[in-house]
């Protein structure tokens, strides 16, 4: 036997079979096996999670020890003598798998513990198979259970409880009648289950199985693992702004099916189940494979010349045409950093106008003017991971178990953890089950309530004096506007009890631990004084100090995979890329880089942009991954306006509502189909990498755009070398060179280090998990005051009597055009429908599942009534995805927020009426409402400019 | 304040006479209450009710306690109660004084069932007396005489106490977790120990905690056993009233809570991380150590745990008997099956202590091996009655006689009772014990087959349900094989 050499500090040394190692302090006899290049079965252990010591196959001999050890569960300590090939150990490892392939219905076992067993020599059990009668659950619509294949590891549980803290599975019956299954023993899609799918993608034997018509079955993995051709891509989730990492497996060139990635910081392994179950549309048929060109009034196919010279011809001469700003351009949030920068920089550049803009002016345009304004910068200021180490979570108008699923996740997990969470919803959303308290305003109160908390917080003295001192402006200005806005005011106001108000307010002040995180979603800025509502919330942050230190900070949650990416790359009508001001020396430095004379003019806002498409302003439209005529509100009003465009191109990767009313349809990759970067919430700028080929003739945007830039240019008679990228990758190291937030960033790096934070000032920079520490970008933070105005600008009435809510499904993306492409989405969720509280439904004369009218002034939809206790009585939520033709964006109201432009989903009054209902108005669907003198009734409504 | 001052304060029962019917679990479960109503009437006040003092045999049964004089009035249903009645009239025949009997037992049993059930009734027997002196000693002391007297854990692992307690002491002061789940069958010692003198069980965790340093506890008592419970929180309220727990009446300041809890009942839950998890809310599944429970046990706190039984032997540091007393709960084929207390000093054989059980002149059948450890247990045939008892091969001190031949029948029932309660945590165990029931319901023994298996349950079971599930097959197939030539289903019929 090797002498065991004497370790170094901090590692133990042992021998493994004889062999010497030196293994970490607390690493496992297993790590120690691992080390030593040899090989334990481990049925129960997944390499990321922690130990079970269930299934008890991972058994070693240690000399001078009675019985043998479980190496998963061990700590290897020093001078150990670990055995794995002793015949003690092996007989009985062999004895343990013979059981364990004896629970299988055949007796041969499945998936990891098949193939253990016959590495063992175990072809089939020798003791009598359990037999097929065993259960089955087929009710979720994505996986199945089959309890003939299951052995009782437990990882499907610790990945439900403990990795996404969800709780829906468990352990049903004890000892040999233990089953995996869920509360009551009820069928699987009676549960709290969410579907991420995290037990299928744990599950070692294929008990849990995904119903996908791909080869994405766990044993077939195992076999797959033991030598069919499959190839692993790691990219980056195209759903929404959390960023989670995906490990994409495909086989044939098809993708067969999703694992999490567990070294990814933002995601820890987790997904959510879109981005484990819903990348089918990738191989959608409806994806767009070639250019369309309208010819007679028909899109017809085209060759990308004939698509393209169209486009330069018809680009070049709005370029030309006299008058204020004819051409606009919408980015999309959902292509990489490197397209949008592309195209903000033809915009720009080539176009003359800073009119680009993108779909952050629908979310989080407020909190980024309240965030400029106050802090001078727009992004989340903490890392997800300061969730974990905070005293206080506030989470305020986010239903983040739909919206963000992770963050969820992420959430529960630091509540386990001993932080305490304050939900502010209207909605009783999930979340609020761990709060520690629940404030459940009428919509549009929050500026009352978030003031009536700093008025608290002064009152009792818990506000952060020296860092209002060091760190802040105007702090006397503002706080003679909250002397008045008492508890009992807001109370009155908001509806929330003034002692639940105090509450908040002292968790928030005064975390029991390191810091306070305030986290916000699109029920702060959806309103028509979004902006004040998110001054409000930076108010109570810098009078709690509680941004820059550890488990602080201030996180609007970002809807889209690359929302924050994109305004970092320049989408946005009032900056250059990295938040540049439009004049002074940042023009002089981008002028100078592409070689022209920028605007410091402003362009529009997407907005606004209908407003001049009816005013005739604006003829010619570029409009990239967006679809305007589904999200933007009061649609009969929208599609008139799109309707006047002398020319509109869409490039997508779908046909959509507004693609159909498009004169040229350019086909682009998706996210599976090209490289380049996204950036998300947490300002995590992460790779994502080509998983399979593009459809047809479908080409990257960045691609696309650098041509028609190109050709336009040509036709300008100017210079177009501006536009002659090779690659993501180049165009990112232009970006870098004159972005100071990413200066030390390359492709080159991420993929050898993973995701990194911004800022990254040089290339030695580690990335920035936390913003602020030492000072603000603006220097000193400001205090803003705001007063609660009207709580919307359009109030229920006797013939509205309800005011609607609109947000986002877990089961779809936005309006859907991809989601809808996702078979199992659409089955777990067919129909648009509407929440209601169950004695609402009752006073009506409804019935859970029916369907009703929903009017407001602006138009009508039919919708499926869900009689949920979460909602307040008067009020109504409704997702804005369209599904069979109904979209609650008929009924929005497009007021806008005067500082930020965003429109008001988040409130109009509604009423509620049987289906079938004639129309008081003697309209019919919204869609046909158009023209009914609209534009006097929404200047009355529009509080901006 | 002192002892003198708490027992002052706490007078009890003053008359000459008294009157103990024994109901707790035995008596009630022989329907001793019709018996205990009719006492009443007739000696009025002097009539109270105790628990059981051991003689489980004897119910129902009261007993009469005169100065002088002690008569258990055994099978009152047979017997009737007259001549307990001319007992209490003052005519008893001296030669029925079973004092010598009780005297015999030592100091554990010494009140058990021989008290009113009160605060007063404790602290006249003396109650609380070892606590108020080790309460005015240095922790360091008192477990230094745990160590002197060699305690050493009743719940069957037999580890040196004041060891444990040494461990407990140094880092973070630790909770005190009491194991008074006992549900393996044929165990009934701690039950009685609650039921029948619960204020030796607070005391003993009061000077635990006084020499740890814990300031709070947790009692996890079966969730069958509702008289113990109810016995042992109504013996916490008279404390905390006095002033035991959480004032100064001990002479000085207290400052530990007492929780009681309890789970759903099965044997697993007297494994002692199965306790914690079920304390904790958790599904009752074993955990995996390390880390050891004295590092992060319950809510991931350092965790003191001790059986009922130790806690209670924990009393009698400062006068601690010649040899260790052990409880032994003995049913099954002898004429008085219940709680006896032997002293193990190397004299007491099997054979001794099944003679206390025979019952003088009422000779019982022949014994022919006694299971010893319940389920977990191993046999002992007749021929080893000699032997000397060990502590350690007591384990928790179960015995169960059994008639001659009886052996491959119980050795069958035992495999499926582990089945039954295998918790399903880990497969070995959960798979194992199924297959073991099936290789000894088989028709003819697999000898090789049923050795490999149990080997493997053995090395591989996460716990020591599983890691012990074996060893009574083990051991009936060494001690009894010709019972098994025909496989145990068939020696049963």
């Amino acid at each position: 036997m090797t002498q065991s050499p004497v370790a170094a500090p901090g590692t133990v040394a042992l021998t493994v079979d004889g062999h010497a190692v030196e293994v970490p302090e607390g690493a496992s006899l297993l790590d120690a096996v691992e080390a030593a290049a040899a090989t334990l079965p481990h049925l129960c252990k997944a390499d990321a999670r922690g130990p079970l010591g269930a299934c008890r196959t991972c058994l070693v001999e240690i000399e001078g020890w009675p019985r043998l050890a479980a190496a998963c569960h061990t700590p290897a300590a020093e001078g150990m003598a670990v055995l794995t090939t002793s015949e003690r150990a092996q007989t009985v490892r062999r004895g343990v798998l013979d059981l364990t392939i004896g629970m299988s219905g055949d007796g041969a076992g499945s998936g990891q513990a098949a193939l253990t067993a016959r590495e063992h020599g175990l072809d089939r059990s020798s003791y009598a198979p359990d037999g097929p009668d065993q259960t089955k659950d087929e009710s979720n619509v994505f996986f199945s259970l089959n309890m003939a294949d299951c052995i009782l590891c437990g990882r499907c549980v610790d990945a439900c409880q403990r990795t996404q803290h969800i709780g829906a599975i468990g352990v049903n019956g004890r000892g040999h009648d233990a089953r995996i299954g869920v509360a009551f023993d009820a069928p699987w899609s009676e549960s709290i289950c969410t579907s991420c799918g995290q037990c299928v993608s744990e599950c070692p034997t294929g008990a849990l199985l995904p119903k996908a018509e791909a080869p994405a079955t766990a044993s077939e993995r195992a076999e797959l693992a033991a030598g069919v051709e499959s190839e692993v891509v790691h990219t980056t989730c195209p759903y929404c702004g959390v960023g989670c990492g995906l490990a994409v497996n495909t086989v044939s060139g098809e993708i067969a099916w999703v694992d999490g990635e567990p070294e990814n910081a933002s995601s820890l392994g987790m997904t959510c189940v879109k981005g484990r179950f819903g990348l089918e549309f990738v191989h959608s048929e409806d994806r767009l494979t070639t250019p369309l060109v309208r010819r007679d009034g028909e899109l017809e196919p085209a060759s990308w010349d004939e698509a393209l010279s169209l486009v330069a011809e018809r680009f070049a001469a709005a370029r030309r045409q006299p008058g204020k700003d004819p051409f606009a351009t919408i980015a999309s949030a959902k292509a990489t950093n490197e397209d949008g920068y592309v195209l903000q920089k033809f915009t720009r550049a080539v176009m003359g106008t800073n009119s680009v803009d993108h779909c952050s002016r629908l979310c989080h345009a407020p909190s980024v003017v309240a965030l400029m304004e106050q802090v001078g910068s727009g992004a989340t200021s903490n890392s997800y991971e300061d969730y974990d180490n905070a005293g206080t979570l506030m989470v305020v108008g986010s239903d983040t178990s739909q919206n963000h699923p992770v963050v969820a996740s992420r959430l529960r997990r630091a509540v386990e953890g001993g932080a305490k969470l304050v939900v502010v919803n209207p909605i009783r959303i999930d979340l609020a089950a761990v709060a520690e308290v629940f404030l459940q305003p009428r919509p549009g109160t929050d500026v009352a309530l978030l003031n009536a908390m700093a008025h608290v917080i002064l009152q009792e003295d818990l506000w952060d004096r020296s860092f209002v001192d060091a760190r802040t402006e105007d702090f006397d200005h503002w706080r003679a506007a909250v002397d008045a806005a008492t508890p009992e005011e807001a109370e009155r106001v908001s509806g929330v009890p003034a002692d639940d108000i105090r509450c908040a307010a002292r968790l928030y002040a005064r975390p029991h631990r390191n810091g306070s995180c305030l986290i916000w979603g699109m029920g702060v800025t959806q309103h028509s004084m979004g902006s004040d509502n998110a001054r409000a919330l930076v108010n109570l942050a810098l009078l709690c100090g509680q941004v820059g230190k550890f488990g602080s900070g201030i996180s609007p949650l970002r809807g889209q995979n690359n929302v924050q990416g994109s305004s970092d790359s320049g989408c946005l009508p009032n900056t250059f890329p990295g938040y540049e001001p439009l004049d002074g020396p940042a023009n002089e430095k981008y002028s100078a880089a592409w070689g022209v004379e920028l605007d410091p003019v402003p362009g529009q806002q997407s907005t606004r942009m209908i407003e001049s498409m009816i005013d005739d302003e604006l003829s010619t439209m570029y409009v990239v991954g967006e679809n305007p005529l589904l999200s933007d509100p009061y649609l009969a009003h929208a599609r008139e306006a799109f309707g006047r465009l002398d020319f509109l191109v869409v490039q997508d990767i779908f046909m959509h509502e507004t693609a159909e009313v498009a004169d040229v349809v350019l086909p682009a990759q998706s996210f599976a189909e090209k490289r380049g970067t996204f950036t998300n919430s947490e300002r995590r700028v992460q790779l994502i990498r080509p998983i399979v080929d593009p459809p047809g003739e479908a080409r990257a945007d960045w691609d696309i755009t650098n041509e028609i830039a190109r050709r336009v240019s040509d036709l300008l008679e100017r210079p177009s070398d501006g536009f002659e990228h090779e690659s993501p990758s180049d165009i990112f190291d232009e970006m870098a060179s004159l972005m100071p937030i990413i200066e030390g960033l390359s492709h080159d790096r991420l993929e050898r280090d993973g995701g990194i934070q911004w800022p990254v000032p040089d290339t030695g920079h580690p990335g920035s998990p936390r913003l602020f520490d030492d000072e603000f970008p603006r220097g000193r933070g400001r205090f803003m005051p705001v007063v609660q105005g009207p709580p919307a600008a359009e109030l229920p009435s006797r013939r509205f009597p309800f005011t609607l809510i609109t947000g986002r499904s877990l089961y779809h993306w936005h309006g859907g055009a991809i989601t809808r492409r996702v078979k199992g989405l659409v089955e777990t969720v067919p129909v648009v429908s509407v929440d209601m509280h169950p004695e609402d439904v009752e006073r009506l004369g409804f019935e859970h599942g029916q369907d009703v009218q929903l009017a407001s002034r602006r138009g009508e939809i039919i919708a499926q009534v869900h009689a949920v206790h979460r909602m307040k009585r008067g009020e109504l939520f409704v997702p804005f995805v369209q599904l069979g033709g109904v979209a609650v964006n008929f009924l929005t109201n497009d007021v806008l927020d005067a500082a930020s432009g965003i429109p008001e989903y988040k409130a109009c009054a509604v009423r509620v009426e049987a289906a079938g209902t004639p129309s008081r108005a003697g309209r019919q669907r919204g869609g046909q409402a158009a023209g009914q003198g609209p534009g006097g009734m929404r200047k009355q409504g529009q509080r901006g400019p | 304040m002192t002892l003198d001052a708490l027992r002052a304060a706490h007078p009890g029962f003053e008359g000459e006479v008294r009157v103990l019917v024994h109901g707790g679990t035995c008596g009630h479960a022989v329907g001793v209450a019709p018996h205990g109503g009719f006492l009443r009437q007739s000696a009025g006040d002097a009539c109270a009710e105790a628990a059981c003092d051991g003689a489980c045999w004897a119910a129902p049964a009261a007993t009469v306690l005169r100065p002088g004089h002690s008569h258990r009035f055994a099978r009152l249903d047979e017997t009737g109660v007259e001549p307990l009645l001319t007992c209490l009239a003052g005519s008893c025949d001296a030669r029925a004084d079973d004092r010598g009997e009780r005297e015999h037992r030592g100091g554990l049993m010494s009140r058990l069932g021989r008290t009113d059930g009160t605060l007063a009734g404790a602290l006249a027997a003396g109650a609380y007396e070892a606590a108020a002196r080790a309460l005015a000693m240095a922790p360091a002391e008192v477990i230094d005489a745990v160590e002197a007297m060699e305690l050493t854990g009743r719940g069957g692992a037999h580890f040196p106490t004041g060891q444990k307690w040494c461990f407990a002491t140094g880092g973070e002061p630790p909770v005190l977790v009491v194991n008074a789940e006992e549900g393996e069958p044929g165990v009934f010692k701690d039950r009685h120990m609650l039921e029948g003198d619960p204020h030796r069980v607070i005391e003993g965790m009061l000077i635990a905690a006084h020499a740890t340093g814990a300031t709070d506890a947790c009692v996890y008592i079966n969730g069958q056993a509702r008289r113990a419970r109810a016995a042992f929180e109504h013996a916490l309220a008279e404390a905390a009233e006095a002033g035991i727990l959480g004032g100064d009446a001990l002479g000085a300041a207290v400052a530990l809570t007492i929780e009681v809890r309890s789970g759903a009942g099965g044997y697993v839950c007297g494994e002692e991380t199965v306790i914690l998890n079920s304390i904790e809310g958790q599904r009752p599944v074993p955990r995996f150590k390390p880390p050891q429970i004295t590092e992060a046990g319950l809510f991931g706190r350092p965790t003191l745990l001790n059986n009922v039984e130790t806690l209670a032997a924990a009393t009698l540091l400062f006068d601690p008997p010649a040899a260790p007393p052990k409880l032994v709960p003995l049913s099954g084929a002898v004429a008085r099956p219940g709680l006896y207390e032997v002293a193990v000093d190397g004299q007491a054989t099997w054979g001794s202590l099944l003679e206390a059980a025979r019952g003088g002149a009422h000779a019982p059948p022949g014994v022919g091996s006694l299971l010893v450890g319940g389920p977990s247990g191993v046999f002992v045939a007749a021929e080893q009655f000699d032997e000397p008892l060990e502590m350690a091969a007591l384990g928790a001190g179960g015995l169960v006689a059994l008639a001659p031949g009886g052996e491959a029948n119980v050795t069958l029932e035992l495999a499926r009772y582990n089945a039954r309660e295998s918790c399903g945590e880990c497969t070995p165990c959960r798979e194992g014990t199924v297959r073991l029931v099936e290789l000894l319901e088989a028709p003819s023994l697999d000898r090789p087959k049923l050795d490999e298996l149990i080997d493997v349950i053995t090395e591989a079971s996460l716990c020591q349900l599983g890691g012990m599930a074996g060893r009574p097959i083990a051991s009936a197939l060494a001690t009894f094989p010709q019972a098994f030539s025909n496989g145990a289903a068939g020696a049963a019929e």
